[in-house]
C-alpha cells in the first residue's frame, strides 16, 4: 500500500462458502474514497444492484473503518456500517466505542460480509487469524449475553464484540448492531442485514500497529486540533453541554426552539419536558461518565436504576433521540420507563429512534380509532401508557400480535392497518423520522428529505442555527448572510447550509471522526481536514481544500447514484404530509408549516442536479470523476444530459 | 522535592488517549497495547481504571532483577529500565503487584513506564486530569482537597436541612 494511514488489507467473507480472503486495499479506492462511508459507497456501487434483495445472500455488509480510526485524534473511533437497507435503498449507520480501532489493530480497514450461514455463526478476528465459529449457542441470547459469552469462550474480555439480538435474528426491519454493550450502528436495519445473513457477532482483538506517513507532523496537526477541542470556548460549550450532560441537554434546548417532537410529531412543544431533561438525568441517575476511544469531548454516560419497578436497571444512555423516540413522541414522561426501555431496544438490539417513531404511530392510530384494543392484543395504548411502550418492544422483537406488524417499520405496517393510518406514518423513503420538526427549524425539514437513508439528521443537520453559532455563520457564509440564517424559520439560505454540512459529514463519516467536534459544537471545517490528511496517509492532494471538497462531492455523487439506481428520485425527496400540511401547532414554530420545496430547488441547483426529477446529471458525475457512474445510468436513463 | 505520578480511576472515562499518546511517544506509531500506562475497563458498569508505573520507593521489579537491569535514578528517583543488562526473564512482570510492567505484544521485549525525562504526554494529554505528576505536597492536597469538597457538601445539606 502506497499510503498509510491504512493497513492495506481487507477482509472479504464469504458466509456461504465459509471462506476468509485477506485482499489488498486498492490504493485508489483509499486516495478516491477516503474510508468509512466512501468505501462503503464504492462497494455497494459495484457490488449490489437495484435486483439484490436486501434480506438475501448476495447483500453486502460491510463494516468499514477510515485513515484516522486508530489514531489520535479527537474525537475519532467510530465505524461505519452499510449495507441495500432492508428498506430496499442505501443504508448506513455508525457507531462509537472502541470496535472500529480495534478492527484496524488487528490489520484491516473494512470487512465485506456476503452470503448466507446455512446455520449461525460468528466471526472472531484475532489478528491474522480469522474464524468463522458456530453461533448455535449465542442465537436467542441478548447482545449482553452474547458479548460476555464471546469473551468467556476466548478468555480474554478486552476482545470488542458486535453483535445482534432478538431484534437482528427476527429480522426487524430496524434492528441495529451493538458493540461494547451500548454502542449501536442504529439506523436503516443493519442488524436485519446481519440476521440474514444468520451472522451473530464480529469478534476483534488486534495488537498491531498504525502509523502516520509524517509522524512528527501528524501528531502536532493532531494536537493543534486537540487544543481546540481542550481550550477556551469549544472546551466551555463542549463541556456544559455534552460534557455534563451528554445529548439529554438538547431534550430541554429543543422544547424551546420548538421542535421536541411530541404526540408522534403532532407538536413540537412537550408540557413535561422537565422530567425528562438531561438536569433530571444528571441527578437521579447517572452513575458514571463514559467516553468513545480517542474522544476528549466525552458525551457518553451510564444510567442506573437501583429500585422501583425498574430496579437493578444499568444502560449507557439514554441518548436524546431516544428520550424523544421513547418519551416525549409517546406523550410519556415516565423517565424510568425511559431508561429502561432504552435498556430493552439495547439488548434486542433495536433502534431507539425508529422502535419509538412505531409505538407513536400506533399510539395515534389507536387515538383516532384506527387501531383497537383487541387490535394490541388487549393494550391499551393511550398516550403517554409507557408501560404498553415496553410490552410493544418485546411483542416486536419477537413479532408477535401486534408487533408483527409494527416490527414492519411505520411504512409497511400502514400499508398493512389501512383505514388511512399513513397519515400517521412518520417516515422518509421508508425510514422513520428522527428527533426534528421542519415546521420549527426550516433546514432540518431539508435534512430530512435528502437523506439517502431516509428520515434522518446525521447526514446533514444544521447545528449553526440551531444551537446559534453566530461567528462560525460568518465566518463560513460571510456576514451579510447571518441575520437570514440565524432565522430558523426562514428558508433562505438553507439549502445553502444544508449542502454544506452534508459535504462535511461525509468526510466525517469517511476518516472516521465524529459529528460531536464538527456539528456540536461545530470545531472541525473542510481546512482541518486539509491539515489532517497529508500528514496522516502522504496524499498530498488533501492538502488543497477543494480536493478535500471535491471528494465529498464525490461520496455523496455516488451515495445519491446508488439511490437513483434503485429507482428513486425527486417523489422520495419529502416530508410527512404532516410537516408539509399541518401547521405546528405550538411554540416559536406555530402556524408553520415546512416551505421543502423552495429549499429543494435550490439544493438540487447546488449539487447541479435536475431540479425536475432530482437525476444527477452528467454533467455533476463528470465532475467528480464519476464517468462510468453515468455511463450506468445513462443506460438506465437515470441521468440528466 | 520529587514529583510523583498517580491517577484518579473516578476521573477516568475510558478514552484510551493516554495509551495513544504513549505509544506514539516510545514507537512513533499508535498502539494501546504498546503503551506504557494501561486503562482496563468494565463497559457495562462504566468503570475505568489506569494502571501506571508508580515508580515505588522499593520497587519489588528491581528487586526481583537478576541484572539489575531496572534501577533507581539518584537524581529524581524514577525507575528506570535498562535495555542492553536485561535478559529477558520477565521476573519483573509477576513481581509488580500492580502490573505495571508489561511484555511488549510485537516484539516480546519488556516495557516500562520511565515518565518520559519528566515531561509524561500521558499526563499532558488526558482529559479529565486523571493522571497526575507533581510534587508530593501538591498531590495531597489534591487528595485531602477532594475530600474537603465532600464534606463541605454534607455540611451545606446539613444546614440547609436545618434550616427547613
Amino acid at each position: 500500500m502506497k499510503y498509510k494511514g491504512y493497513t492495506g488489507e481487507y477482509l472479504r467473507v464469504d458466509l456461504t462458502r465459509s471462506s476468509v480472503k485477506t485482499l489488498p486495499l486498492p490504493p485508489d479506492m483509499a486516495r478516491h474514497y477516503l474510508g468509512g462511508l466512501g468505501f462503503c459507497a464504492k462497494i455497494l456501487w459495484d457490488e449490489v444492484s437495484e435486483e439484490t434483495d436486501p434480506l438475501g445472500p448476495d447483500n453486502r455488509l460491510i463494516f468499514a473503518t477510515g485513515p484516522i480510526t486508530g489514531a489520535f485524534f479527537s474525537p475519532s473511533g467510530r465505524f461505519t456500517v452499510a449495507a441495500k437497507s432492508p428498506l430496499g435503498h442505501w443504508g448506513e449507520a455508525h457507531s462509537g466505542g472502541t470496535w472500529g480501532a480495534e478492527l484496524k489493530y488487528a490489520g484491516y480497514d473494512m470487512i465485506v460480509f456476503q452470503g448466507r450461514a446455512p446455520s449461525p455463526v460468528y466471526v472472531f478476528i484475532d489478528d491474522e487469524q480469522v474464524e468463522i465459529t458456530k453461533a448455535d449457542h449465542l442465537w436467542g441470547k441478548d447482545t449482553s449475553q452474547t458479548t460476555i459469552a464471546i469473551r468467556e469462550q476466548a478468555g480474554d474480555e478486552t476482545v470488542k464484540v458486535a453483535c445482534i439480538g432478538l431484534g437482528g435474528e427476527n429480522t426487524v426491519m430496524y434492528a441495529c448492531i451493538a458493540n461494547e454493550f451500548y454502542h449501536v450502528s442504529g439506523r436503516s436495519g443493519m442488524g436485519a442485514v446481519m440476521g440474514s445473513k444468520n451472522l451473530k457477532a464480529v469478534a476483534v482483538r488486534g495488537t498491531g500497529s498504525v502509523e502516520p506517513y509524517d509522524p512528527e507532523g501528524y501528531m502536532e496537526a493532531a494536537t493543534e486540533r486537540y487544543k481546540k477541542v481542550t481550550t477556551g470556548r469549544w472546551l466551555e460549550m463542549s463541556q456544559s453541554s455534552l460534557g455534563r450532560y451528554g445529548t439529554p441537554c438538547l431534550v430541554m434546548l429543543e422544547n424551546e426552539i420548538g421542535r421536541l417532537p411530541t404526540k408522534n410529531h403532532w407538536t413540537g412543544v412537550f408540557d413535561e419536558a422537565e422530567k425528562i431533561s438531561g438536569e433530571l438525568i444528571r441527578e437521579r441517575y447517572r452513575a458514571s461518565r463514559g467516553s468513545c476511544f480517542s474522544c476528549a469531548i466525552q458525551c457518553k454516560y451510564i444510567s442506573r436504576i437501583d429500585k422501583g419497578r425498574f430496579g437493578a436497571t444499568i444502560t449507557g444512555g439514554p441518548e436524546y433521540e431516544s428520550i424523544m423516540a421513547l418519551g416525549s413522541n409517546c406523550s410519556s414522561a415516565d423517565m424510568e420507563a425511559i431508561i429502561h426501555a432504552n435498556l430493552l431496544c439495547n439488548l434486542y438490539g433495536i433502534d431507539t429512534i425508529s422502535c419509538g417513531k412505531v409505538v407513536s404511530f400506533a399510539m395515534e392510530c389507536y387515538e383516532k380509532g384506527i387501531l383497537t384494543k383487541e387490535d394490541a392484543d388487549g393494550l391499551d395504548l393511550s398516550w403517554g401508557n409507557s408501560s404498553a411502550v415496553i410490552d410493544l418492544i418485546h411483542k416486536i422483537v419477537r413479532r408477535e400480535g401486534l408487533g408483527k406488524i409494527l416490527s414492519e417499520g411505520v411504512d409497511r405496517a400502514a400499508q398493512a392497518i389501512g383505514k388511512g393510518a399513513d397519515r400517521y406514518a412518520m417516515h422518509v423513503k421508508g425510514l422513520e423520522v428522527s428527533g426534528q420538526d421542519g415546521r420549527a427549524q426550516q433546514s432540518v425539514g431539508l435534512t430530512h428529505a435528502i437523506a439517502a437513508r431516509g428520515a434522518d439528521h446525521l447526514t446533514a443537520l444544521s447545528s449553526l442555527e440551531e444551537i446559534g453559532y453566530s461567528e462560525v455563520i460568518e465566518d463560513r457564509f460571510g456576514s451579510e448572510k447571518l441575520e437570514e440564517i440565524q432565522n430558523l424559520l426562514s428558508t433562505t439560505y438553507k439549502a445553502l447550509i444544508v449542502k454544506d454540512v452534508e459535504d462535511l459529514y461525509v468526510l466525517t463519516d469517511s476518516l472516521i471522526i465524529c459529528k460531536y467536534g464538527t456539528m456540536w459544537p461545530p470545531i472541525y471545517y473542510f481546512d482541518d481536514f486539509a491539515r489532517v490528511i497529508p500528514p496522516r496517509t502522504g496524499m498530498e492532494e488533501y492538502a488543497n481544500i477543494s480536493e478535500v471538497r471535491l471528494t465529498a462531492e464525490r461520496i455523496v455523487s455516488l451515495r445519491r447514484s446508488f439511490n437513483i439506481r434503485e429507482g428513486l428520485d425527486k417523489r422520495d425527496d419529502t416530508l410527512p404530509k404532516r410537516f408539509l400540511k399541518e401547521p405546528m401547532p405550538h411554540g416559536p414554530g406555530k402556524g408553520h408549516v415546512c416551505e421543502l420545496d423552495v429549499m429543494l430547488d435550490e439544493y438540487y441547483r447546488l449539487r447541479d442536479w435536475d431540479i425536475e426529477t432530482g437525476l444527477p446529471t452528467r454533467s455533476s458525475l463528470e465532475h467528480v470523476g464519476l464517468e462510468r457512474v453515468a455511463e450506468t445510468l445513462g443506460k438506465k436513463e437515470r441521468v440528466v444530459a | 522535592m520529587n514529583r510523583v505520578l498517580i491517577t484518579f480511576p473516578e476521573r477516568c472515562t475510558g478514552c484510551h488517549i493516554c495509551e495513544l499518546v504513549c505509544s506514539f511517544e516510545k514507537t512513533r506509531s499508535f498502539n494501546p497495547k504498546r503503551s506504557r500506562i494501561t486503562i482496563l475497563e468494565d463497559e457495562q458498569q462504566g468503570v475505568s481504571i489506569p494502571v501506571a508505573c508508580r515508580h515505588c520507593t522499593v520497587p519489588l521489579c528491581m528487586e526481583a532483577c537478576p541484572t539489575a537491569a531496572l534501577y533507581i535514578d539518584a537524581l529524581d528517583g524514577v525507575v528506570l529500565f535498562d535495555e542492553g543488562a536485561c535478559i529477558g526473564c520477565r521476573n519483573c512482570v509477576l513481581a509488580c503487584p500492580f502490573g505495571a510492567v508489561s511484555i511488549d505484544p510485537l516484539t516480546s521485549d519488556i516495557i516500562k513506564c520511565d515518565l518520559c525525562n519528566g515531561n509524561p504526554p500521558c499526563v499532558e494529554y488526558c482529559p479529565r486530569d486523571a493522571i497526575v505528576y507533581a510534587r508530593a505536597d501538591r498531590v495531597n492536597i489534591m487528595i485531602k482537597g477532594a475530600e474537603a469538597v465532600r464534606l463541605r457538601e454534607a455540611m451545606q445539606l446539613t444546614n440547609r436541612s436545618r434550616r427547613a
